[in-house]
């Protein structure tokens, strides 16, 4: 199972990170995420990372660039569940991650996406 | 008394065998979770250097029980075209870019000590120390 | 979190248990730890089975939320010998966490399967099981700490107590009151501490008083700055209080950059702009 999978609810894509992310897989999941993007009327995206055990600069820089080609097509992304020995590494590296938002979890991912206007999640 | 465990680097699995590698190292040190992030970020950083621009190097992983203290030592070497201006290398703004080099000051400040020995052709070592 | 979405999910997990079980099985071959040879199949699955079973035992009333309710003790249980037996074979304490983890995108899957043409209820459902899971690798990871690793290493740990408590003031709210001088080991701990409690508290805002630090130059301000940073990468925004005349002097003459931090002068203003943020409200009542 070399792809990640895409939850969608409404207009908005959940994506969990749970593995080792191969520079493969990482692309590819790049790839998908952009592709799916296209084909919906997505408006947000949560990229749920508290299973992911390491952020180096190369992964930081995927998810960098695949918030900011998600912005491109209208889609904002937020960055949930980091856990706090990343982020001390993150900072201590001086790794920014660029065009992404951060929340702590998934419901206030969620939220945050709504609270920008991006998407529509409480309003039916 | 010392262990040490070397990790042939060729491709980007054998980069995440490093990175277990130097985990498991670091774990059974007694190293914290937030140290054992760092070190394993820092090897993750040195062994995809090897195989982006060397294509071929090795990482070896120690530890340092021997003595008052206890650590890890961490030496990433390589035969690649090495890096011609350290110096500039290891400027912040430099990391950003996605040339050689990349993420080598952060990778120095997540650590203890922080070597590094290369010339425009003559192979990389980079030799990194935490300290318990 | 009961109700509809609680149920849907706790539904989900005892009608299609068989699948489910399936999926993650399948699901768990390819998370490389488990491929390092520390840990039979067979006892793999034995343990997936087992936690399935207790999980859709506990979420049957539709609890999804408060862990310390009956119905979750032999889960609780099973998560604590878990821990402790995952230890023993030499995995770590995020490795543990991960293979809970891994549970969420089948769960996601079987949900999206079930109510992917009622959005509504699927994004209620997502949110609870997933919370749910926050939770349950907490536990994970609290068990290891009880044992021996943590962020912050047991040692540590009462030290760091006394010296720099983090109090949560409010739901929502942490306290950080930094007294006496910041150097790069305190830093380190204020930083931890810190984040951990986000963590714990689910805290959205923390306030960072320097009012008992007596001197502050580029080396503190930075890590402060620093601490403020991750507080951001988990979606905590921070509020910088207790800059007095003098600190912010010498803030200005040192050419610190605190463009994007929040300050005020006092805690009081920084607890009163971190409730004006989260939108509560303090009245008093009559009587």
């Amino acid at each position: 199972m070399d792809r990640v999978p895409i939850l969608r609810i409404g207009d908005t894509l959940i994506l969990t990170l749970q593995m080792e992310l191969h520079d493969r897989v990482a692309l590819r999941f790049q790839e998908d995420v952009l592709k799916e993007i296209h084909a919906t009327t997505a408006r947000g995206l949560v990229i749920d990372v508290s299973a992911v055990e390491l952020v180096d600069s190369f992964m930081g820089r995927v998810l960098s660039d695949t918030a900011t080609m998600a912005r491109t097509m209208g889609v904002e992304t937020v960055l949930v569940g980091i856990q706090p020995a990343i982020a001390i590494t993150l900072q201590e590296m001086g790794l920014e991650l660029r065009g992404v938002h951060f929340a702590l979890n998934l419901e206030k991912g969620l939220t945050l996406l709504r609270n920008m206007g991006e998407t529509a999640y409480g309003e039916n | 008394m010392e262990k040490i465990k070397e990790v042939v680097i060729e491709s980007s699995e054998n980069v995440i065998l490093a990175r277990q590698v130097a985990r498991e190292m670091a774990r059974e040190l007694g190293f914290g979770l937030a140290d054992q992030t760092r070190i394993t970020t820092a090897v993750s950083e040195l062994s995809r250097n090897i195989y982006l621009y060397a294509g071929t190097g090795r990482v070896v992983v120690r530890a340092m029980s021997g003595g008052v203290r206890k650590g890890m030592e961490v030496v990433a070497e390589d035969r690649g075209p090495g890096i011609p201006d350290i110096e500039m290398a290891m400027q912040d703004g430099y990391s950003t870019s996605r040339g050689l080099g990349q993420g080598l000051p952060g990778t120095k400040r997540l650590m203890d000590e922080f070597e590094i020995k290369s010339g425009a052709g003559a192979g990389t070592t980079v030799t990194i120390r935490k300290w318990l | 979190m009961t109700g509809k979405g609680a149920l849907n999910v706790s539904e989900l997990l005892i009608k299609r248990e068989r699948e489910i079980m399936d999926d993650w099985t399948k699901a768990q071959a390819d998370i490389p730890a488990f491929k390092k040879g520390l840990i039979t199949e067979k006892q793999l699955k034995d343990d997936s089975a087992r936690f399935l079973k207790v999980l859709a035992g506990a979420a049957a009333g539709g609890n999804l939320e408060d862990l310390t309710a009956p119905e979750y003790d032999d889960v609780n249980r099973f998560l604590a010998n878990l821990a402790a037996s995952r230890a023993a074979q030499g995995f770590s304490p995020s490795e543990t966490a991960t293979y809970i983890f891994s549970l969420k995108n089948t769960v996601f899957r079987f949900l999206q399967d079930e109510f992917g043409n009622r959005p509504g209820e699927l994004l209620k459902a997502a949110i609870d099981f997933s919370g749910l899971m926050d939770k349950l690798g907490l536990v994970v990871f609290e068990t290891y700490v009880k044992g021996r690793e943590g962020v912050i290493g047991e040692q540590q740990r009462s030290m760091l107590e006394l010296s720099t408590p983090v109090i949560q003031i409010w739901e929502e709210i942490l306290v950080s009151p930094l007294i006496g001088t910041i150097d790069s080991a305190r830093a380190r701990q204020i930083m931890e501490s810190l984040l951990e409690m986000i963590v714990a508290t689910k805290s959205s805002i923390v306030i960072m008083d320097i009012t008992g630090v007596p001197a502050v130059d580029t080396e503190v301000a930075n890590r402060l700055l620093r601490t403020m940073q991750a507080a951001k990468l988990m979606g905590a925004e921070s509020i910088l209080t207790g800059i007095g005349p003098q600190i912010s002097q010498t803030i200005v003459h040192l050419g610190v950059d605190l463009s994007g931090v929040i300050t005020r002068a006092s805690l009081r203003d920084g607890l009163d702009l971190a409730f004006r943020k989260l939108r509560f409200k303090v009245t008093r009542s009559e009587g």
